[in-house]
């Protein structure tokens, strides 16, 4: 099977899609977090506890049809092979604490990814909604639907006062948490990122880099989600954070506009990248985030034609040490994952009318 | 105002803290920020948690000050999970739900700084697509308004239909 085929079979959900602003926002993704009235948060539960939980849960979230956003499929963590929960780590499914410890962890996921559940994370369900583009809306509307159909089946842990209850002070109330993800390689080029991430940061968001620490985060993807979830309605944090986001938005926009007054660095650059991505024959996974950004720009101001938009989304994914052992079937060492990330990204940036050197 | 810690670029990030009823301020550009942690971006990809956050909460004075007309605290211990209140400061974590009855007046404080209110103001279990409703009508009664401004009354007749019966649906049980 050719990596082109096993990328077509790998890849799903947010990553294929296209969402509106998809120029700049590369997903959306909704979190609630929700427990079980009378059982102590997973933190604290006995393991007998957390098996009642998954014995409560399970044939509640089974029983989930279309109407409630499912239906989902029920696994237990215990069941997942190593290299598969790294899998669905990779992919933004599972928290990276979901793989450890598993005995009474559970996941469920809809075929298309978009909804998954966590059961026995840090609280004992956590309903995720994952979308292409700039949704949050909808990404709010199909977590709520999953949401609604498990309150029918379960008896969550709800005070009047304090909202939904949560093992972390942080998430009570609405125990809502969204996040939009940005590509922001203008800004960083003309060094305002830390500029304008700090300014929405005052208004109460919580600025991430995707991977790694600090704000120089691989391949200037960005994430900003709300950090209040007590004392506003859902709608509430959502517009406050829609409207963070898009002045955000905004300023890389004008920032790209910038950039193209000086065309020929800028075209200079992405091509080096593109010529870098297409011709490597080993490539660190830091490299390839950044060659990555730079020729997705390069796509976005339409400086290179006939490659989709969606290259850095996927390959974001892709190219990333557990996609890359499972396309292989194998365990990899760093430098054979360089040489594998290398051809695969190969195999994927190729301009239509490209003949030459089609390498291994 | 030029920053305090290298004296070369542009002041951009201004911090003022009171401790112990004495008023500092700082002035910091944001390289300088970064590197004394006062500009801090949390490490965690998407499925972030607010650890960082809660853990530098607890370092604030107004944890362990108790306030002079607060009564002995009441339980110190969840008689439902057994978790303290010193467990909690520990760990950022509660034990149960009951925890948010038994330390009530201590994570007052904890949710204020965390949210600036102490009260839900959201949904609640089995109001069954009433945000979607919500929201819903949100967004037609914006687009009646356009349509009003804009004199297309046949479209603001349909709109104003559509709002009465999603709000007709709403109040059925």
């Amino acid at each position: 099977m050719s990596f082109d085929e096993m990328i077509r079979r790998h890849v799903r959900g947010w990553m294929v899609g296209q969402g509106p602003d998809s120029d700049v926002v590369l997903g959306t993704r909704v979190r609630l977090a929700r427990n079980l009235k009378d059982i102590p948060f997973p933190g604290v539960a006995t393991q007998e506890q957390l098996h009642e939980v998954v014995k409560r849960v399970r044939p509640a979230i089974e029983s989930l049809d279309a109407r409630w956003g499912g239906p989902l499929k029920f696994t237990r963590m215990g069941d997942v092979p190593d290299l598969t929960r790294q899998l669905l780590v990779e992919r933004h499914l599972i928290s990276p604490a979901h793989t450890q410890q598993v005995r009474e962890k559970a996941f469920a996921v809809r075929d298309d990814e978009a909804a998954s559940i966590m059961v026995n994370e840090e609280d004992h369900l956590r309903i995720q909604a994952l979308f292409a583009g700039f949704q949050l809306e909808e990404a709010l509307n199909l977590a709520d639907r999953v949401d609604d159909g498990l309150s029918e089946r379960l008896e969550y842990a709800f005070s009047e006062r304090v909202g939904y209850l949560t093992a972390w002070p942080t998430n009570v109330g609405t125990g809502l948490r969204a996040s939009v993800m940005l590509h922001l390689p203008a800004l960083a080029m003309a060094g305002q990122l830390q500029h304008v991430l700090s300014a929405v940061a005052r208004f109460g968001v919580a600025v991430r880099g995707l991977y790694g620490e600090g704000t120089e985060s691989v391949g200037n993807i960005f994430q900003i989600s709300n950090q209040v979830s007590l004392g506003r309605s859902e709608d509430e944090i959502l517009k406050h954070l829609a409207n963070l986001a898009h002045e955000v938005v905004g300023h890389e926009r004008t920032a790209r506009q910038r950039l193209m007054s000086d065309r020929r660095a800028l075209e200079d650059r992405i091509w080096r990248s593109y010529g870098v991505l297409r011709y490597s024959r080993a490539i660190s996974s830091q490299e390839a985030m950044q060659r990555l950004s730079d020729v997705r720009l390069g796509i976005d101001l339409g400086i290179i034609e006939g490659l989709d938009q969606r290259i850095l989304t996927e390959l974001l994914v892709v190219i990333r040490p557990a996609h890359l052992q499972s396309f292989m079937g194998r365990e990899l060492t760093p430098a054979e994952r360089d040489v594998h990330r290398a051809a695969l990204i190969r195999e994927r940036i190729r301009l239509p009318n490209e003949r030459l050197a089609q390498g291994p | 105002m030029m920053c305090e810690r290298c004296g070369i670029r542009p002041a951009t990030v201004h911090k003022v803290r009171i401790e112990n009823g004495v008023k500092t301020e700082l002035h910091l550009c944001e390289e300088c920020a970064r590197e004394t942690g006062e500009l801090h971006f949390g490490p965690s990809p998407f499925g972030a948690t607010f650890e960082d956050l809660m853990k530098s909460f607890f370092d604030l004075p107004f944890m362990e000050a108790p306030s002079a007309e607060a009564p002995a605290r009441a339980p110190t211990r969840c008689p439902n999970c057994g978790l303290t209140w010193s467990d909690f400061k520990r760990l950022g974590q509660l034990g149960c739900s009951q925890c948010y009855d038994t330390f009530q007046r201590e994570l007052g404080p904890v949710l204020r700084r965390l949210h600036g209110a102490t009260e839900h103001a959201g949904k609640r279990p089995g109001q069954h697509g009433e945000s979607v409703r919500r929201r819903q009508l949100e967004r037609l009664r914006e687009e009646l308004r356009e349509a009003i401004a804009s004199e297309q009354y046949e479209r603001a007749a349909t709109l104003r239909d559509q709002i009465r019966q999603i709000e007709k649906e709403s109040k059925q049980p």
